[in-house]
């Protein structure tokens, strides 16, 4: 078993990585989704299923529309401009920390994954983290919003004629 | 096993935050957050697993994936609206739109 | 329906605001009158709370475990501030459609207003702790807006940004208070903390922190000692805002902090003498500064921090009734106070006294409704101000040490003379230079009379008061009092004579000295000393120049490249983790 897992972690590394630093918009669109599928299984793995199933359909699909559609109205783009940062201090920035996190953190820990009945889990999304619902009710209202910016171009051609007076 | 989560977290967390600093593309900058905020997630369901209160973890993870979506959304709009008035995707761009 | 008319105080307002920020190009009058509307609907549905005064919690909102609830009180301390707040601040803005005919901008002046009076409400009927901070927050960013209404006038922007810091170091000392509520209560209920408290099982240390937290948070608030510099540059704001913010409500909400927690310090040792000697330093350093000044709004602005001072010292004399009464004549005088002022600078165009003069004849209505206040103000019966002066004097009496007994009269003659010397200088004496003197308007005539009348009047309140607050605070321990006790407890006292004599000591000493009252008494070093705020001026400024310069430093830290900022969060990662490798 343990080999499969580290299999699928292997392979959810690779396409993580692919889709940071594979050239093509739309290939990296496909590897995220790649990526989300992946972290499904290890959610599954991990004892939790409705999770899963949520990352699967919003993660590798949702996303993964939206970013073809945008994909498809701007184009692809190379960009010539220097890096900002050196390549090489970016690189040590970015793995310094989790390796000492990692240096912290794998010290004899081995915690049991075990399915959560799903009536626990209701019982806690809708009566304990009552936070969560409200702050994602906000964030959806926001999501309808930046659909709409997402297919109305006219906000560009106004900024533009507003530029120009 | 726990390992090769940990693993995973660490991964993810170092390539998407690698990926934020050097990208130069708004549109990457949208992707790197993704894998990032993936790490995070099954993070937050380890930690969920190490302390046995896997509701807890598992509500948060719902709001992650919703507030999630919600920035790929705005940062897709985003990169649209500031490519169709610059013409480009570079997130030097978006600084130039200060009027 | 308490819950209702809570929610609707507080939303309500703040609908006007957003609906008059969004009509940028409305015409000027519609503007007026949308405010106007919105504003004497809220002080309306206000006065119909006042009905409702109980002691029971009334949860909105529910957040689940841990973040507790967005919980309300209908107690008498939150209810009689909030229709404090919204019938002066229905006052200021009906104040407003002459003071302001004309100004440009005046979607942002009013929405401010509308913005601030919300949450006004809201800081005071919230039982809350973090709510609090929020609702606090929002009125001092509604405060240094107002402040900096005329934000091409570069005093008046500093003046702001003065007010903002300062309070902040206010806000701070409140989030602290919070944030050790939360931590020892395992929940941020107000009362359960206070309750909490008197059982004692709150670890001595720890309440001692939470108490001079908030004792900074409100002497911050409350424009007191040390931080008592920022109130008079805040007079660069439209006078009614001046009125409605930095005299009748927002300043006040220092002393609410105190009187609400004000049971669960009792067992803390010092906090009730360093209340009491915070409000008596002040009431003594801003009288001398009143003296002194010839700005008159700065004159007024003073007596105000004075007055606040009055407030603290009855707290920490023990007497919540005391300071909650004084509180509500206070809010309506000076109200008028100011408003009379405003009339009289949109009148003849100064705030200079020395150039003002025998303004009487040429203005009488305005000048009887500010001699009405002045007189409140000095405490000549049988205005309100002088028997919540008289009753506070009591409590100081009673509570404490026959010498700052003493000093509370000194600060009673101290009050007389520089409320006289402000009256005669705008009013009365010799005309000292031509002015043109403009019609006071019709609707700045009509809020005048109403504060007139309420300052002749607000004291037949004081049996509903005292009732209210015993039977809604049952943690405050108060005792009801009627009002024919009460009358006959101040008409009986013969200390009362002796306060009244102390009133008319002050005139007689002004009067022998008009011409130049501090040169034959008082030293000249404390002149200068009085005219640069004793010292204080200066520290404050340097510190509000430190954040300043601070500020700018950080400004350069944006170079609006998103890699770097992502390197610096990193950098901030690699420093907490080996923090945390190093402690753990």
């Amino acid at each position: 078993m343990t080999l499969i897992y580290a299999l699928i972690a292997v392979a959810l590394l690779y396409s993580a990585h692919k889709a940071t630093r594979v050239k093509g918009l739309l290939n990296a669109a496909l590897w995220l989704a790649a990526t989300s599928c992946l972290t499904a299984i290890l959610m599954y793995i991990m004892g939790s299923p409705g999770i899963a199933v949520i990352e699967l359909s919003v993660g590798a699909g949702l996303v993964t529309v939206l970013f073809v559609f945008a994909i498809s109205i701007i184009g692809d783009e190379k960009i010539e401009s220097k890096f900002f940062i050196p390549p090489l201090a970016a690189l040590l920035m970015a793995t310094i920390p989790f390796i000492i996190l990692a240096f912290l953190w794998i010290s004899g820990i081995s915690p049991v994954f075990k399915n959560t009945p799903a009536d626990i889990l209701a019982n806690t999304i809708w009566e304990d983290r009552k936070v969560d619902l409200y702050l994602q009710a906000a964030l959806i209202i926001t999501g309808i919003l930046g659909i709409m910016l997402l297919i109305a171009p006219s906000v560009a051609n106004r900024f533009k004629k507003e530029r120009g007076k | 096993m726990s390992y090769i989560i940990v693993v995973c977290i660490l991964g993810l967390l170092g390539i998407g935050f690698y990926c934020l600093l050097i990208t130069r593309n708004l549109l990457k900058l949208v992707v790197a957050l993704q894998v990032l905020v993936k790490g995070a997630m099954l993070a937050v369901l380890f930690a969920g697993c190490l302390v046995d209160n896997m509701e807890v973890a598992q509500s948060m993870a719902l709001t992650i994936i919703v507030a999630d979506t919600i920035v790929a959304v705005i940062g897709l709009a985003m990169a649209i609206q500031v490519r169709q008035i610059t013409n480009t995707s570079n997130i030097r761009s978006i600084s130039t739109l200060r009027k | 329906m308490t819950a209702i008319l809570i929610v609707l105080i507080i939303l309500f307002p703040w609908l006007g605001a957003v609906l008059i920020w969004l009509m940028k190009n409305a015409q000027e009058k519609l503007t007026h009158t949308l405010a106007m509307g919105f504003s004497v609907l809220s002080a309306v549905l206000s006065l119909v709370l006042l009905t409702r005064i109980g002691q029971e919690q009334i949860t909105v909102l529910s957040l689940g475990p841990g973040l507790g609830e967005l919980s309300f009180s209908a107690d008498g301390l939150g209810i009689v501030l909030t229709s404090i707040a919204n019938s002066i601040g229905c006052l200021a803005v009906i104040f407003s459609k002459d003071y302001m005919n004309g100004e440009k901008d005046l979607q942002r002046y009013y929405s401010m207003i509308l913005f601030f009076i919300g949450a006004m409400s809201g800081l005071v009927l919230t039982s809350n702790a973090m709510l609090i901070f929020f609702f606090w927050e929002i009125t001092a960013l509604c405060s240094y807006q107002l402040i900096s209404f005329y934000n091409d006038d570069p005093k008046a922007v500093r003046g702001g940004l003065k007010a903002l810091f300062i309070t902040q170091f206010g806000g701070i000392g409140l989030l602290l208070g919070s944030l050790l509520i939360l931590s020892q209560t395992g929940s941020l209920n107000i009362q359960q903390f206070i309750a909490a408290a008197q059982a004692g099982k709150i670890s001595s240390s720890v309440l001692a922190v939470a108490g001079f937290g908030l004792i900074a948070a409100a002497a911050a608030k409350s424009s007191q000692f040390p931080f008592f510099t920022w109130l008079p540059d805040a007079m660069e704001a439209p006078t009614p805002v001046s009125a409605l913010i930095h005299a009748a409500t927002m300043v006040n909400a220092g002393v609410y902090l105190l009187c609400r927690f004000a049971p669960a310090f009792q067992s803390v040792p010092g906090w009730n003498t360093t209340v009491l000697w915070v409000g008596i330093i002040t009431i003594l350093l801003s009288s001398f500064m009143a003296i002194y000044a010839n700005d008159l709004k700065r004159v007024l602005a003073y007596s105000t921090v004075s007055q606040l001072g009055f407030l603290f010292a009855a707290v920490g004399a023990g007497s919540v009734t005391a300071s909650q009464f004084h509180l509500l004549s206070h809010a309506i005088f000076k109200a008028l106070l100011f408003l009379c002022a405003g009339a009289v600078i949109h009148s003849v165009g100064t705030r200079d006294m020395r150039l003002m003069g025998n303004l009487y004849k040429k203005m009488k209505p305005v000048g009887f409704c500010f001699i009405i206040g002045a007189c409140s103000l000095a405490g000549i019966p049988i205005l309100n101000g002088f028997w919540s002066k008289e009753l506070i004097l009591e409590s100081i009496h009673s509570g404490t040490s026959l010498p700052v007994y003493i000093l509370m009269l000194f600060a009673v003659i101290l009050t007389a003379i520089y409320t006289l010397r402000c009256v005669w200088m705008v009013f009365f004496g010799k005309e000292k230079s031509k002015l043109h003197v403009h019609e006071t308007g019709r609707y700045m005539k009509y809020t005048l009379y109403i504060l007139a009348a309420g300052t002749v009047l607000s004291w037949l309140s004081f049996g509903g008061f005292s009732s209210a607050f015993s039977k809604s605070l049952p943690l405050h321990e108060i005792e009801a009092e009627s009002l024919g006790e009460f009358l006959t407890t101040i008409v009986k006292d013969p200390l009362t004579y002796l306060a009244i004599l102390m009133v008319i000591v002050g005139f007689v000493l002004w009067f022998f000295h008009k011409p130049a009252p501090s040169k034959a008494i008082l030293p000249k070093v404390l002149e200068t000393s009085a005219v640069n705020s004793f010292g204080f001026e200066i520290i404050n400024q340097k510190i509000v120049d430190k954040i300043q310069n601070l500020s700018e430093f950080s400004r350069g830290l944006q170079s609006g490249i998103l890699n770097w900022n992502i390197f610096g969060v990193l950098t901030g990662l690699v420093l907490i983790l080996i923090i945390l490798g190093i402690g753990g």
